[in-house]
């Protein structure tokens, strides 16, 4: 399978405002595109550090620095002079808990097209549909959206901030432990969904559950103590992989 | 099994007489309430008429005449010390919650909006005085009004600051990651958030100025006549109640229970809406 | 379910290999009853291709069990989709065996215009079809009629057997074939052996039920 790649970190190390010693040291991975990868290590390990800087949400924060490039499409997003802002129209994100805006279903998913300059009701409308059709919640809301989205129960939610940040059409889809604070059978939705949105978006997933990223994922990365440890194919990490540490952390004998 | 009925008897005792005392309290306070509330009717009831509210006083000694002044006066006093005090508080609140958030200057900027707020009301009164009504040369509206302003202004503040605290860093930054700049980020999403707590506490604020007296004593001072200009000593329900229950004429003693009655009342009710608020946005929340 | 998809291919894959043991079988069969060398040519073909679908296979199966952590029903069918895939590569093994023999029976003249062999080899490949159709449908019942077809196999092969030896008494001469002849009756009977295999695992798939090395049962109500 040759797969095309859509970013590549090189030479990464990331430090906290007033640390001097690095939380991420010399990492060195790529993202294949249209493709899932899986961030699995144990807690401390670095993977939502890592995952967040590939939108730099660090920058919310005075004082985080960036060491190395992280390349999209060839271009390195760690500079000056890349715009914050599309950079986040190509790298959207998904949180841990599922965050709807205090307002109805249809504002929520129409705010970053609003954002971004998109006023034309019809067009707003059709955008909306296909969002939601995308994250499999049409069916579920389509006669409520103008309910507020807090009445939806979490895993409804949580497909809706997918369906939100599906609506400006990223090409990446960052996603931060998305099913951690729901219920087993949502949590299977979610991730049938996560396999599904790869034919339209890579995507890059953190998760604790390292079941969850065998279900899931094409690639995974097995990060330990800010370190990448070992990067393969899924198939491979889970029965066969290269390193003894990769080996423990799979059977379980720590973390 | 281990379980000692005489000890789970005893407990029980000591749960009814907690029980007991403080059911007693509560009706005791509320049994003052309603008493003053009650009291205050029964002085006023005689004065409370249509012509309270559309006629102007009668000469001292002239039995008739309204408040029609003092009420006009206390709404422009409030409405105009509403919109200085509201904006101000509102934007430092936002100031400190957001983008000063955690730093030593909105730390201070906390710790000066608490010392606004236990300077007593005599004090912001003889302070505007000073600097508000002694270089025009007489007493005006609009210093009665800074004043009140004064007092709203770290009320509202920390109401602002704790409401925003409130709203969990998540949310922003899932607004965040969709591209927004702060500031859109606090317009669309955090206010929204917090706007309930933010209403509640600017409606509570106006009902405490609302029965200010001291601040205003120095400041707009009083007016038997009745005005629509600022830059005039006004006249307020809050002072003309101090002024006419001093005063010698039984007429005058009648109003000013009326007055109190309505300011009380005007207060309760106030307060009863901004509870309803709460109320009714929560329970359509769950 | 992110497990289905996964079982569909594994499940394709088998009933491919399937196909072709079978027509290994059929083909080196052929070969002796026609007393035509044409057939045997295809079944070496076939015969790579079920050794490397047996490996792929394999691979594929451990992979799916690692990463989709199956439970029940899942991993039973997982775990005895390995051993299918182990018996049909058997099966192939057999079917190799029978040509290599058939190579050697034709270099001498044909003996006999052959009748039990063809319809052995008739019985034993309805075997291995039904037992693949059980399969890919989860029919306990086919599974079951399969399993008891294996002793008609078994009393045929005798019957042959027989046969054979009065051929080698009248003429020495016809020892060498029909001994050859004999080992492959011996490996038609092993691939209906299997097939009876194939057909339990199918039972025990669906049933949770283990028919292994047990007289047929009741079926499950």
């Amino acid at each position: 399978m040759s797969e095309n790649l859509k970013m590549q970190v090189k030479d990464f190390y990331f430090y906290y405002a007033g640390s001097k010693e690095p939380a991420l040291k010399n990492i060195n991975m790529p993202v294949y595109e249209k493709q899932v990868t899986a961030l699995i290590g144990p807690s401390g390990c670095g993977k939502t550090t890592l995952l967040r800087s590939f939108n730099r949400m660090h920058d919310l924060y005075h004082g985080n620095r960036y060491k190395g490039e992280i390349l999209l499409d060839g271009e390195n997003i760690l500079t000056d002079k890349m715009d914050l802002i599309e950079l986040r129209s190509k790298v959207g994100m998904v949180f841990q808990k599922p965050t709807p805006f205090p307002m109805n279903i249809f504002d929520n998913i129409a705010y970053g097209l609003r954002l971004r300059g998109i006023k034309n009701k019809s067009e707003l409308q059709d955008r909306v549909e296909k969002a939601l059709k995308q994250a499999a919640l049409w069916d579920e809301v389509n006669d409520r959206l103008n309910e507020p989205a807090s009445g939806l129960s979490g895993g409804q939610q949580q497909r809706l901030v997918i369906a939100r940040a599906l609506a400006v059409e990223p090409e990446v889809l960052l996603f931060d432990e998305p099913t951690s604070a729901l219920d087993p059978i949502s949590t299977a939705k979610i991730e049938e969904l996560v396999v599904q949105l790869r034919e339209t978006v890579t995507i890059v997933i953190v998760t604790h559950n390292m079941q969850q990223a065998a279900r899931v994922s094409d690639y995974t990365a097995f990060m330990y103590l800010g370190e990448l440890i070992e990067f393969d194919k899924t198939d491979i990490i889970f029965t066969s992989p290269k390193k003894e540490l990769t080996e423990k952390y799979i059977s379980g004998k720590f973390g | 099994m281990i379980y000692n009925p005489n000890v789970v008897k005893r407990r029980k005792i000591r749960g009814y007489i907690a029980l007991l005392l403080s059911t007693f309290a509560a009706g005791l306070g509320l049994f003052w309430l309603g008493f003053i509330l009650f009291d205050v009717l029964r002085h006023g009831m005689s004065a409370i008429n249509l012509d309270l509210f559309l006629e102007d006083p009668a000469p001292p000694g002239v039995p008739g005449g309204g408040l029609r002044n003092a009420f006009v006066g206390q709404l422009l006093i409030t409405f105009f010390a509403t919109i200085i005090g509201v904006p101000i508080g509102l934007l430092a609140g936002t100031f400190i919650a957001e983008y000063a958030r955690g730093t030593r200057f909105a730390k201070i900027v906390s710790i000066l909006s608490d010392i606004m707020v236990s300077v007593p009301s005599i004090v912001v009164g003889t302070f505007i005085y000073a600097i508000m009504v002694m270089p025009v040369g007489h007493f005006n509206g609009w210093a009665g009004a800074a004043a009140l302003a004064f007092i709203m202004i770290p009320v509202v503040l920390r109401t602002t600051e704790d409401m925003l605290s409130l709203v969990p860093w998540t949310l922003r930054e899932a607004a965040f990651a969709l591209g927004a700049s702060y500031f859109k980020v606090i317009k669309d999403i955090v206010y929204r958030a917090a706007i309930t707590g933010i209403l509640t506490g600017v409606i509570l604020s106006i009902a405490r100025v609302a029965g200010e007296t001291a601040p205003l004593l120095f400041t707009s001072f009083n007016n038997s006549f009745f005005t629509l200009n600022m830059n005039e000593p006004m006249s307020s329900l809050t002072v003309t109640i101090f002024v006419y229950a001093m005063g010698p004429y039984e007429d005058w003693h009648e109003k000013a229970w009326a007055a109190a009655f309505i300011i009380t009342f005007f207060i309760l009710i106030v307060t009863i809406f901004s509870r309803s608020i709460i109320y009714w946005k929560y329970k359509s929340k769950s | 379910m992110l497990i289905k998809p996964k079982l569909e291919e594994i499940r394709d894959r088998l009933i491919l290999m399937a196909d072709l043991a079978s027509q290994m079988v059929e083909n080196a069969v052929e070969a002796i009853v026609q007393h035509d060398p044409k057939y045997l040519s295809v079944v070496d073909e076939l015969e790579d291709k079920v050794d490397q679908m047996e490996v792929e296979n394999e691979s594929l199966i451990i992979t799916t069990i690692a990463r989709y952590q199956p439970e029940a029903k899942y991993l039973r069918m997982l775990v005895m989709d390995l051993f299918v895939n182990r018996d049909l590569e058997r099966i192939g093994d057999h079917a190799e065996n029978i040509k290599e023999n058939a190579e050697r029976i034709l270099k001498k003249p044909k003996l006999k215009e052959y009748v039990d062999l063809p319809i052995m080899t008739e019985i034993t490949l309805d075997m291995l079809k039904d037992a693949i159709k059980s399969l890919s449908e989860l029919d306990t019942e086919l599974a079951r009629s399969v399993i008891a077809r294996d002793d008609k196999v078994d009393a045929l092969q005798d019957q042959i057997i027989r046969e054979l030896y009065t051929y080698m008494v009248e003429d020495p001469r016809n020892i060498k074939v029909a001994l050859r002849l004999i080992t492959v009756t011996n490996n038609l009977e092993r691939i209906a052996d299997l097939s009876t295999n194939l057909a339990e695992e199918v039972i025990y798939m669906k049933e949770g039920k283990m028919l292994r090395h047990q007289e047929l049962d009741e079926p499950a109500s």
